[in-house]
């Protein structure tokens, strides 16, 4: 299974999200705003990284992008999530570099279904 | 007896001579008055009356003239007699004489007794005179007559010619009187009526003035006076410089020649203030040129009133109508975020159930698992109605957007149907689809054509109890005669009818029917209100919030196509989706209307230029853009506030739009996203001109809806020209590649 970096405001569903995909068997590093997910997604190179985008400090466009820029952290597969059901946000979302996008409120399995697909596709990229 | 004796005897009548008793017997004085009494007789009468009259009075002229004549010598004479009384038995006799003797006539005198009365006369006076005899009498009689006739018949002549040239003369004077007459009342009624009009332009409230070349008054009325502080005085000769501020005057005085040169009538409404004499004050003025007989200006008209009210009115009308506006924005965006502030909390609950129920299987306490459970649906039922109010406070607060691709319709189908099939088999219902594999793709919001299909699809399962649910779809061919209808004049606003490719004519049509409670044509008319259901009882009986129709008409009118319904209460009903084949949006230049490759050789005077749309509240920086883009030979129509420039997009469909961000009221980002959400609006090209230094977040915001940003004050006119001429050629090319 994977090393997950969730960044999440809030607090109870950064709980929740994270006990569920631990019981799914991944590793969850959890970070609460945009920049602190950047600092630590810099610092332990998780395999991918959930980010919500309306966060504090620094939004998620924002924070994306500056992974995107990161030669680092470029190749980290981020899944956008948001609680904004306008269909401009998956765009928006898309131009700021996510590979994918999900929206609030959760419906694991299709999460789940998307984290692995694009872990499947970045491990064989590397191999490659 | 030789001698003749001449008897005067007064009683002796019969012997007397033959005129004399005849004329005196019938005195001519006595006639006439008599015949005065009679009344009058007509003219030709009248006439032969005077003539009988004239006749009998010269008559009798000639008589007494020949009579004088006649006697003249004797009575000239006179008689030489001596009475001798001879002797009274009364016998009278005369002895022979000599002729030289006097002869003596004795006649005897009856009624003096016996005496005699002697005449003596002598011979010569007894012999008849020479003329009396016929031969001298009758010539001279007639000689006279006629003489009289001659005066007679002149005199006659004379009098008729007379008669007449009083008359011509009483006739002339008539119609001299009469004309005369006329004339003054003529006069008085001119007097009057300028007497009316004078008093009417005198007292209208109204400022009515008459200016010469030289822009001196020749006509004031007494408003004009009040307005500019001559009351009760004279201002005639005179120039505006008596009342306004020079740069006021010279104003007016520019308005005047411009009339003075024309010749033609010019119409405004303008403020003017004259500090200490006219406070602010909307007039609405009329100048018209004055001509002379041979049609040249030789002065200036001026009708104004006072519109300040009417304005100021208006712009409270105009003030309102953008709160209302505000508000209703303010509403729906109030509802969007609630929405979004709900989802948050609904997460947790709907996502801790989940879990809990997952955790439940593993610790082995499954009683709790059904608790769960209805926590879970209750959540899910939540955010469902939820999305609802979300999706339709953003249809209309102008912010749904579509997204447009092709898909397959038979998958799209195979989904629907998939996803809804448990619900129908819950209901004891049948589901039967009935969709032809060759329909070909659909060019739509493919999320929204789910959305309704599913929506339409769980309506007819919800009202129908074992029953049967039918889904069918159909390619129909609109005639072509439609589009020519539809395009009708080229380049003009077709708001109400959209006209598209020759492609998406066709359209699709998704048939949703079912054999359940059916409805009302009441009920039917009240369907597709939001927040209505059918009943109230409905509403308890089968749930739902009553949006999911309301939502879904609006979706297919979004694609450009329309949801429909017939139903029969108790049979069932029937949905009918129509979407094109194409849900394009119309393209902001039609294809056939001619564009520029080159837009400075193009005359400004063709009324085909491509329009472009300014929206700007700052009049300056409008007016700006305004000249420059119309030197360029682009027709320009400005808006002054949000509203007014979604209202004048949708209308006249602009082939580009320049856009302010900073306005009051609705602000550019909620202009830009109405235009955008608008599929009549959401093709045209925005370029939007801000002062604002925009800010990442902004141009996030504008990323993918605007063509192209200039800031304030940072670009030039070249600049903005440049873009313009760029973006309509780039829409030109698209439109002939299509």
């Amino acid at each position: 299974m994977a090393k997950i970096l969730l960044i999440e405001d809030n607090e109870m569903n950064r709980d929740m999200l994270s006990r569920r995909l631990q019981r799914h068997g991944h590793t969850v590093l959890l970070a609460v705003d945009g920049a602190d997910g950047l600092q630590k997604a810099r610092a332990q190179i998780p395999e991918l990284i959930l980010m919500d985008m309306s966060l504090p400090v620094m939004d998620g466009w924002e924070a994306t992008r500056q992974l995107k820029a990161d030669e680092a952290t470029r190749r980290i597969p981020v899944i956008a999530l948001t609680a904004h059901a306008m269909a401009t946000d998956e765009q928006q979302a898309r131009d700021a570099g996510c590979d994918d996008f999900d929206t609030k409120p959760i419906e694991l399995p299709r999460l789940l279904d998307k984290i692995e697909s694009l872990l499947k596709t970045c491990r064989g990229g590397i191999k490659t | 007896m030789q001698g003749q004796i001449y008897g005067f005897l007064p009683s002796g009548g019969k012997r007397a001579s033959r005129r004399g008793p005849t004329v005196w017997s019938a005195p001519p004085e006595r006639s006439v008055p008599a015949r005065r009494d009679s009344p009058p007789k007509p003219k030709g009468r009248r006439a032969l009356l005077a003539l009988r009259l004239a006749v009998a009075r010269h008559a009798l002229l000639a008589a007494f003239t020949i009579l004088l004549l006649a006697l003249a010598p004797a009575q000239a004479q006179g008689p030489v007699a001596t009475n001798h009384v001879l002797d009274p038995d009364g016998k009278t006799g005369y002895a022979e004489l000599p002729p030289n003797v006097p002869r003596i006539s004795l006649t005897p005198n009856r009624t003096k007794s016996k005496a005699l009365a002697v005449e003596h006369r002598s011979i010569d006076q007894i012999v008849t005179p020479w003329y009396a005899n016929a031969w001298v009498l009758v010539p001279g009689a007639c000689g006279i007559l006629g003489l009289l006739g001659w005066v007679f018949v002149s005199r006659l002549l004379y009098a008729n010619k007379r008669r007449e040239a009083e008359r011509l003369r009483g006739q002339m004077l008539e119609q001299e009187r009469q004309s005369r007459a006329a004339l003054q009342r003529e006069v008085a009624e001119r007097k009057k009526a300028e007497e009316y009009y004078q008093a009417l332009v005198e007292t209208i409230p109204h400022i009515v003035v008459r200016k010469d070349r030289d822009g001196r008054y020749t006509f004031v009325n007494s408003t004009s006076r009040d307005w500019a502080g001559f009351k009760g005085r004279d201002m005639l000769g005179k120039d505006d410089s008596v009342w306004a501020p020079p740069e006021l005057a010279r104003q007016i005085r520019q308005l005047d020649e411009e009339v003075l040169a024309t010749g033609k009538t010019l119409e405004m409404v303008r403020a003017i203030e004259v500090p200490g004499l006219v406070p602010r004050t909307f007039l609405h003025s009329i100048r018209s040129p004055i001509r002379d007989d041979y049609g040249n200006v030789v002065g200036v008209q001026m009708l104004a009133w006072d519109v300040t009210h009417e304005k100021e009115t208006e712009e409270a009308l105009r003030a309102a109508k953008e709160t209302a506006d505000a508000a209703n924005t303010a509403k729906s965006q109030f509802l969007a975020n609630m929405s979004h502030e709900l989802r948050t909390p609904l997460n947790a609950i709907i996502g801790y159930s989940e879990m809990l129920q997952e955790e439940a299987g593993d610790l082995g306490t499954q009683a709790l698992v059904p608790d769960l459970e209805k926590i879970h649906a209750a959540g899910k039922h939540l955010l469902g109605l939820i999305n609802d109010i979300l999706d339709l406070s953003k249809v209309e607060a102008g912010k749904m957007t579509l997204f447009l691709e092709s898909f397959d319709v038979p998958k799209l189908v195979q989904d629907v149907t998939t996803t809804v099939g448990p619900l129908v088999a819950k209901s004891g219902n049948q589901l039967e689809v009935q969709c032809p594999a060759d329909l070909g793709p659909l060019r739509a919001d493919q999320t929204k054509v789910r959305q309704v299909l599913f929506n339409l699809l769980s309506n007819a399962n919800k009202f129908t109890d074992q029953g049967r649910i039918r889904l069918s779809v159909e390619r129909v061919e609109r005639e072509s005669v439609e589009r020519v209808t539809a395009s009708g004049g080229t380049g003009q606003p077709r708001s109400h009818a959209p006209t598209l490719p020759r492609s998406t004519l066709n359209t699709l049509h998704f048939h949703v029917s079912d054999s359940g409670i059916g409805m009302t044509p009441e009920q039917v008319a009240r369907l597709f209100q939001p927040f209505t259901q059918a009943e109230a009882s409905t509403t308890r009986k089968y749930g739902g919030t009553g949006l999911g129709l309301a939502i879904s008409k609006r979706f297919c009118q979004m694609m450009g196509g329309d949801l429909t319904v017939a139903s029969e209460l108790g049979k069932g009903s029937t949905f009918t989706v129509s979407l094109p084949l194409e849900a394009r949006r119309e393209p902001a230049v039609p294809a056939s209307a001619p564009l520029p490759a080159e837009p400075d050789c193009q005359s400004p005077t063709a009324n085909r230029q491509p329009l472009v749309l300014v929206i700007d509240d700052e009049a300056g920086a409008r007016d700006l853009v305004q000249r420059a883009l119309t030197k360029e030979g682009y027709r320009v129509e400005s808006a002054v506030a949000g509203a007014e420039g979604l209202a004048l997009a949708r209308k006249l469909q602009p082939a580009a739009i320049t856009l302010d961000v900073m306005m009051p009221g609705m602000d550019g980002w909620a202009v830009l996203n109405a235009l955008k959400a608008d599929p009549f609006t959401a093709d045209i090209p925005v370029i939007v001109l801000t002062a604002k230094d925009l800010t990442e977040e902004d141009r996030r915001r504008l990323n993918g809806h605007v063509i192209q940003i200039l800031q304030k004050g940072g670009y030039s006119m070249g600049e903005l020209l440049e873009e313009i001429r760029k973006l309509l050629t780039s829409v030109a090319d698209v439109a002939k590649d299509i």
